[in-house]
């Protein structure tokens, strides 16, 4: 597991995503405070920034997030299970 | 080309890993380039990593494997690429050039040589403009600052090639550069494609315009033919080329059935991108030159 804090990582992921823009102070605070409340959905990805999120997460946490285990998470707190729960034991 | 993507993912394993090369070469190929990656896949030598992301190639642009448009990169600074056709004789053309702004992704709503397949190499010149003319990484500049910076390299290339047409297109957050890109250069026509002015412009319209905006005030100049491309299904999208027709004039055009910011892609998967972007830039071709290299002969035409 990477020693970068897992917000910071998932801040990281999400700046890649949105192409070098970092979050907004809402989403930032949301983050913070209750990463459940976070829908996926609401981010609204594109294919591209999908890839850029995952490709963030696994060059800080060597973690290999990939398009297709993020489609199976609804939320942010399903990703930080994900991330903690690696290496997945049926990998 | 093939060599040097071997040589790039030899060692790569995980799927990011391919993911991040095949994102970085979608932003600078050409469409040679993606037929020869394309031949090497179907003779197996490549990845299954690379299988779903050739794919994407032969759905968004299906001629591009039997008949790839022969454009050439030529780097002119480090976010700015000349697009032109290897063949010099087409050179000779009396040719349009088309300023592209890529969007915040640093591509035109598909990979690079899908768009490029879209275009004919023999009618255009294509300056293709990433990250807005600023070097990536770069700190942020002021916004009339870069414009200022861009008009001057841009300037340069139009006295290089002299343009029979002369066109900006613009993706998502390019889509405001080529809208005030265009009025500076006085181009024939400007397409935006879900483009946005920028709330922070708004203020400083006539610095950013060099005194053109308001439109109202000024009149000596020549406007460029605009083009509002936008999603019918996206609110946000529909209002910003709203915005955008009060301050530049031009039409709107709903892509219906999109709902989506980014519309190219819906286009390409469609099999509409080369017609609708030949459309879109006021159905230009370029005619061949005349060179009259004996005044006392008859003009000889090439191509």
């Amino acid at each position: 597991m990477s020693p970068k804090p897992l917000i910071d990582v998932l801040l990281e992921a999400l700046t890649a995503a949105a192409y070098g823009d970092e979050p907004d102070a809402e989403l930032i605070q949301q983050l913070q405070t209750g990463p459940a409340d976070i829908q996926l959905e609401d981010l609204e990805f594109d294919s591209l920034a999908v890839m850029e999120f995952c490709i963030s997460v696994e060059l800080n946490t060597g973690v290999e997030l990939t398009p297709d285990h993020l489609e199976q998470c609804k939320t942010m707190a399903d990703v930080v299970a994900f991330i903690e729960a690696w290496p997945a034991t049926d990998e | 080309m093939i060599e040097d993507y071997l040589n790039a993912t030899r060692e790569l394993k995980t799927r990011n890993q391919f993911n991040r090369v095949h994102i970085d070469l979608s932003r600078v190929m050409t469409p040679l380039q993606c037929a020869e990656l394309i031949a090497a896949q179907r003779k197996g030598l490549l990845s299954e990593h690379a299988r779903g992301w050739v794919q994407v190639f032969l759905n968004l642009a299906p001629g591009i494997e039997a008949s790839p448009e022969p454009w050439v990169a030529e780097p002119v600074t480090e976010s700015i690429t000349l697009h032109h056709h290897g063949n010099a004789e087409c050179e000779q053309h009396r040719k349009g050039l088309l300023i592209a702004f890529c969007g915040n992704s640093d591509l035109m709503g598909v990979p690079l040589p899908v768009f490029l397949q879209a275009l004919p190499a023999r009618d255009w010149n294509v300056l293709h403009i990433l990250r807005h003319g600023r070097k990536r990484g770069a700190p942020r500049v002021d916004i009339a600052q870069a414009i200022n910076e861009l008009l001057d390299e841009l300037r340069a290339q139009i006295a290089r090639h002299q343009p029979s047409y002369l066109a900006c297109v613009g993706m998502s957050s390019g889509g405001g550069m080529a809208m005030m890109v265009a009025l500076r250069l006085e181009a024939q026509r400007c397409v935006s494609i879900g483009g946005a002015v920028f709330e922070s412009w708004l203020d400083r319209l006539p610095e950013l315009s060099g005194g053109r905006l308001p439109l109202r005030q000024v009149r000596d100049f020549s406007l460029p033919e605009y083009v509002f491309v936008y999603s019918e299904g996206s609110e946000i999208d529909k209002r910003q080329a709203e915005i955008a027709q009060l301050l530049f004039k031009g039409h709107g055009m709903p892509i219906p059935g999109v709902r989506s910011h980014n519309c190219v892609h819906p286009i390409a998967r469609r099999g509409l991108l080369r017609e609708t972007l030949f459309s879109l830039l006021g159905g230009f071709t370029a005619e061949p030159a005349v060179i009259q290299s004996d005044p006392g002969a008859s003009g000889q035409v090439h191509g």
